[in-house]
């Protein structure tokens, strides 16, 4: 075998193998969390419902693909080997000559970046099959290409080896449609190029194919179009393609499939002049090599890499499990990540800072340089306080952990509602904003594994049995989430074992609150904030007091913090406070003249003390600038939380 | 040979079985239950636990057996047990070794119903619509239709919303629906021309809302609303729908103008709906004073558990298009009860609207129930036997004032399903039954609600694609104002 033939034939597949990895092992909760945006079931009401849409079967076998995403080296080994097989079907469908074997992988390019690139987007999604089917699609689209090939090359009657690529074309847009959408559409104008661009039947035969396929392009979907109540006419093109519920988003995400479209009706007609042109040209590594890292590098530069992203979609995994020390161990773990990095960005800046000439060219720097500090998002801070909550850790340990509001690197800022509203309302004991945030998730973007669990988990918290058990019913026609819907079972008929079992345990005690009118507006970290600052509910538990006194801290209101210090000391009946809320109580007696006056720890006295005087040697220029320094020297306490970490955008 | 392999294979009543001396477990709940003669089969599940299952229902000498937990009845064999006007029913289960014979049932065929109705289709959500759709249904078969379904206008910026379908005297060539928002309008057929109107003028609330269509002059009553909506935080009443101002107007078709009715500003008037011959609007009303700033809104929601609606009447001359002296129906108000929907039997006779504790959205008031008084004597009543402890709320009265079909959340507090009741003789109802499905798990599995159930003695024959590219192409006409209550 020559050099060249070992390098296109193991190259793509080493890449494969590369891609396998980087998403098993380094994307696990990128697909676990896109598997839990998604559903299949195995119902027959389910498959009527998506097949009511044109491209209904795609999503169908899309849905069902995303499932083994729950074991995401399952679920990317499947991905993986759709796509060599759409590299592979794409070279011997348009016959693309050995040497320029690796134009057949542009469209596995393409497909791939469509899914790596998503980021934030996964969780605005319309359609829950968008990481399978346009894999499934384009591969489809190959069939009547192939087919027509086939025809040509069999039938040496001229009437047959023209009426058969003419029926093809047509009946293939004509039936598929339904079923494939627009996938079936490029299927047909593909194959028309092909006939277009082969060496038979006469040119006129060949013209007469080609309008056949574009008029099917054209009518089919109009025709169809009557027979549905569940598109507009201009979407009637675009049937089958992923949707994202933001319009500016739109182009963006359907870029890499109307490429890969224009790759299948491009190429026909590129094919036969590579072919003239494959004598001349040398046989080397390189010749091969090139395009490899060409494709490589535009993989890299589009793939979604937000090291918050990630660590957020890992916390969301751990929340759902009630895996609460997993949880803030996710978040620990990316604040040590970045402590090297951090170094580094605080010397080349000051480096930078010392040879600047005036406080405009320092600003400058100090601005330049705040991405390059970590800093978490707030959905990372209220997955970790949460956590820290349920841990009885929270007014310990949370005032002495990172902080912040980095915003979300994405085109359009996701609220945090769709994120993970249900998630913080059903543990804080909202449970109507839980339906309330299930249902609009559910409206605007479907239903999902996840959705069902939340409603299943909010039906058992309310006590509405029938209603869980209709979710419950779902779930059970899953393949990953009947055992979770058993367990649930169980619990609607047995309080007592409720109030022992995560996350029932930690929910029960929080739902001593009055009730009252609300509206979160959809930002769930200032209504969270709000509902536990509102009055004092008359049977408040010592764990509603907890969370009302952390919130309290965090809003940094301190006739709020007295008031709610009140009730923790009473309902906790603790010996010696926590020394964050120490720190906060001897702020505020010394910001307010009629302060509690608390016995306070020699190391809270003295840390306080030494505040003051870093603050009088250390004078701050800007806040930006003197954050990172004061940190490191106080990053753990309540007044560096007090004074630095202020003005935050929840979202 | 074959024919007695396959009479070995079907299922035959055993030979002996236990008694259970009790009824069937099945769903929905058919048993003992009267329905309309060209009602669709009665297709159910029976949820009892067994290994086995035989059904058999007998109408005369026609008998039906199936072997199957689910009852699925062939519609042409239902015809045929239908005829007798009863048909038994019988259901056996194999359970721990034996066969168990539980208390046979009577299902009774009883007055014919419309054969349409339609309503909307909607998730129980709290502000999005993506997806809405308004549904004709045959009710004599399974067959379904979309009217009108707002995904073939909105796009991902553009959201409608669709509500309140309602026809003049049960017939579709006048009929009416409202388009909100994006390309909106009330969209009208009047004699089976489209229409869409801009009911809003600068001297009215909002644009027209709840409908009334006049029995026999070209008028639609429409409430005018201001409404907010609010979600409680610890309740199992979800959600709170409030008036913030109501009114209610007078459409004039012919002239398309708008006049007012009522607009007390110191009281919430709403949902009206006509008597039979139209010379009386029947509406709900609530006092309230609070005073027109900024706080109102706010306010509202704090007031809203004290916000009760008294049913009231208005004399109206459709000749001369002039109202009488409102009067007080029923001051529920005083019984700490809210009343809403008001509703006219085809008779004249019996006036049905749901009543709960207060308020105005008794969609998320579980303890809405539904009431019936008698117009002639003024006597009411809480209609228990058609009620359940999950809400139950709007209703429509067939065209021959036989049957009511009425929206409830009684089986999962959650999916507003259809049920059906027949009025009987002394003005009480028979059994309530759910609306059959093909499926008969239909309503457990399917994740949608149905709202507005009306009656229509024929289907809507304008084409979703029609009502689609006139909403697209048209647009709303706007209503003139009339500034005198009548001529």
């Amino acid at each position: 075998m020559s050099i060249n033939k070992k390098v296109t034939k193991y190259l793509p597949l080493m890449l494969a193998a590369l891609l396998w990895a980087v998403l098993a092992f380094h994307e696990t909760s990128y697909l676990r969390k896109i598997e839990d945006l998604s559903l299949f079931l195995f119902d027959r009401l389910f498959v009527i419902e998506t097949l009511r849409v044109p491209g209904g079967l795609l999503g169908l076998a899309g849905s069902f693909l995303t499932q083994f995403l729950h074991l995401p080296w399952l679920g990317s080994l499947i991905w993986v080997l759709l796509l060599i097989a759409s590299a592979a079907l794409t070279s011997k469908a348009f016959k693309i000559p050995e040497r320029f074997r690796f134009l057949s992988f542009i469209p596995a390019i393409l497909l791939i970046i469509s899914n790596t690139s998503l980021g934030y987007g996964i969780f605005i999604m319309r359609v829950q099959d968008h990481f399978f089917s346009p894999t499934l699609g384009y591969l489809l689209s190959l069939v009547p290409v192939i087919a027509v090939r086939k025809e040509l090359s069999c039938n040496h009657q001229a009437s047959a080896g023209f009426i058969m690529p003419l029926a093809t074309v047509v009946l293939w847009a004509a039936i598929m449609y339904p079923f494939a959408g627009i996938w079936a559409l490029a299927g047909t104008l593909a194959a028309g190029v092909c006939v277009l661009t082969s060496s038979q039947p006469g040119r006129g035969k060949r013209i007469a194919v080609l309008s056949a396929s574009a008029a099917s392009f054209i009518i089919i979907p109009i025709l169809y179009y009557n027979l549905y109540t569940s598109l507009r006419l201009a979407d009637a093109w675009t049937a089958g393609l992923p949707e994202i519920s933001d319009d500016n988003w739109m182009s963006a995400v359907r870029a890499p499939y109307y490429l890969a479209i224009v790759f299948s009706i491009v190429i026909p007609i590129i094919v036969p002049k590579l072919t003239k042109k494959d004598s001349d040209l040398k046989d080397s590594i390189l010749w091969h090599a090139i395009p490899a890292a060409v494709y490589v590098l535009f993989v890299w530069i589009f793939w979604f890499n937000d090291s918050n992203f990630r660590t957020e979609l890992s916390m969301s995994i751990a929340v759902d499990n009630a895996e609460w020390q997993q949880t803030v161990n996710l978040f620990t773990d990316a604040t040590k990540k970045h402590a090297r990095s951090d170094a580094r960005a605080y010397k080349s800046r000051t480096a930078k800072i010392d040879k600047a000439g005036g406080n405009d060219q320092i600003s400058d720097i100090v601005e330049r340089y705040q991405n390059r500090f970590f800093e978490p998002t707030r959905t990372m801070v209220m997955y970790r306080d949460l956590a820290l909550l349920k841990l009885d850790k929270a007014l310990n340990l949370s005032f002495t952990m990172k902080d912040g509001g980095r915003q979300q690197k994405s085109r359009t800022q996701i609220t945090m509602a769709y994120q993970s509203g249900k998630q913080f309302y059903l543990n804080y004991g909202l449970e109507n904003m839980c339906y309330r945030w299930c249902m609009e998730d559910i409206i605007e973007h479907g239903w999902s594994y996840g959705t069902h669990k939340y409603m299943t988990m909010y039906a058992v918290v309310t006590g509405e049995k029938e209603l869980a058990l209709k979710h419950i019913g779902k779930l059970s026609k899953t393949l990953f989430y009947r055992k979770w819907a058993k367990s649930q079972e169980k619990l609607l008929s047995d309080r007592s074992l409720l109030a022992q079992t995560e996350p029932y345990k930690g929910i029960l005690p929080m739902l001593c609150f009055d009730d009252h009118m609300s509206n979160d507006m959809a930002k769930p970290e200032l209504f969270v904030m709000n509902h536990f600052a509102k009055a004092q509910p008359d049977n408040a538990t010592a764990e509603y007091d907890r969370a009302a006194l952390l919130f309290a801290m965090r809003s940094q209101d301190i006739s709020k913090f007295w008031e709610r210090l009140y009730y923790y000391i009473n309902s906790n009946k603790i010996n010696k406070l926590p020394i964050p809320v120490q720190e906060a109580a001897l702020l505020y007696s010394s910001l307010e003249k009629d302060g509690m006056e608390l016995p306070y720890d020699k190391s809270v006295t003295d840390g306080y003390n030494n505040f003051n005087k870093y603050v009088s040697s250390h004078p701050i220029r800007s806040m930006e600038e003197s954050m990172y320094p004061y940190s490191l020297k106080f990053g753990k306490t309540f007044q560096y939380y007090y004074y630095f970490i202020r003005n935050l955008k929840t979202y | 040979m074959s024919l007695l392999v396959l009479a070995a294979c079907s299922p035959h009543v055993p030979d002996s079985a236990r008694p259970q001396n009790c009824a069937p477990v099945i769903f929905p709940d058919y048993t003992d239950v009267t329905v309309p003669s060209n009602i669709a089969p009665l297709n159910f599940s029976i949820t009892q636990n067994g290994s086995r299952y035989l059904t058999v229902m007998t109408g005369g000498t026609e008998k039906y057996v199936t072997g199957s937990n689910k009852v699925v009845i062939p519609a042409r064999k239902w015809n045929k047990l239908k005829q007798q006007g009863k048909i038994g029913v019988e259901i056996y289960v194999y359970n721990d070794g034996q066969w168990n014979a539980f208390n046979p049932f009577t299902i009774t065929l009883s007055d014919e119903i419309d054969p349409y109705i339609s309503y909307r289709v909607i998730m129980p959500s709290i502000e999005s619509y993506e997806r809405l759709s308004i549904n004709q249904r045959d009710v004599t078969s399974f067959r379904e239709k979309v009217i009108y379904a707002n995904q073939m206008v909105q796009d991902s910026d553009n959201g409608q919303c669709i509500n309140c379908h309602h026809y003049r005297n049960y017939t579709t060539s006048n009929m009416q629906f409202h388009a909100r928002q994006y390309l909106g309008g009330t969209i009208m057929v009047i004699d089976n021309d489209l229409r869409k109107v801009n009911l809003k003028t600068d001297s009215t609330i909002s644009a027209g809302v709840y409908p009334a269509w006049h029995p026999t002059h070209d008028y639609i009553a429409y409430s005018t609303n201001k409404t907010h909506q609010s979600i409680r935080s610890a309740d199992h009443n979800r959600v709170e729908v409030t008036d913030e101002e109501s009114d209610l107007i007078l459409y004039d078709i012919r002239n398309n103008a708008v006049s007012v009715i009522e607009n007390d500003s110191s009281q919430f008037e709403c949902y009206p709906a006509w008597s039979p011959d139209g010379r009386m609007l029947y509406y709900v009303s609530a006092r309230y004073d609070a005073p027109f700033d900024s706080k109102r809104k706010d306010q509202v929601f704090i007031n809203s558990s004290e916000i009760r609606y008294d049913l009231y009447r208005k004399p109206f001359d459709p000749d001369t298009r002039t109202w009488g002296e409102s009067e007080m129906l029923y001051e529920c108000s005083l019984d700490g009860m809210s009343a809403t929907l008001p509703r006219v039997s085809p008779d004249g006779r019996w006036l049905m609207f749901s009543m709960a504790p207060y308020g105005v959205f008794h969609i998320w008031h579980r303890q809405s129930n539904l009431w019936v008084m008698d117009l002639k004597d003024g006597s009411m009543r809480c209609a228990d036997e058609i009620n359940s402890p999950e809400v139950e709320s709007y209703h429509s009265w067939s065209s021959n004032g036989k049957w009511v079909i009425f929206s409830t959340r009684r089986e999962d507090g959650a999916y507003t399903r259809l049920y059906i009741s027949h009025l009987e003789a002394d003005g009480t109802f028979s059994k309530p039954f759910a609306l059959p499905q093909r499926d008969p798990d239909f309503n457990k599995e399917f994740l949608y609600s149905f709202n507005i159930p009306e009656f229509m003695k024929e289907p809507v024959r304008i084409s979703p694609k029609k009502f689609a590219s006139f909403i697209s192409g048209t647009e709303a006409a706007p209503a003139r104002y009339e500034s005198k209550r009548g001529k």
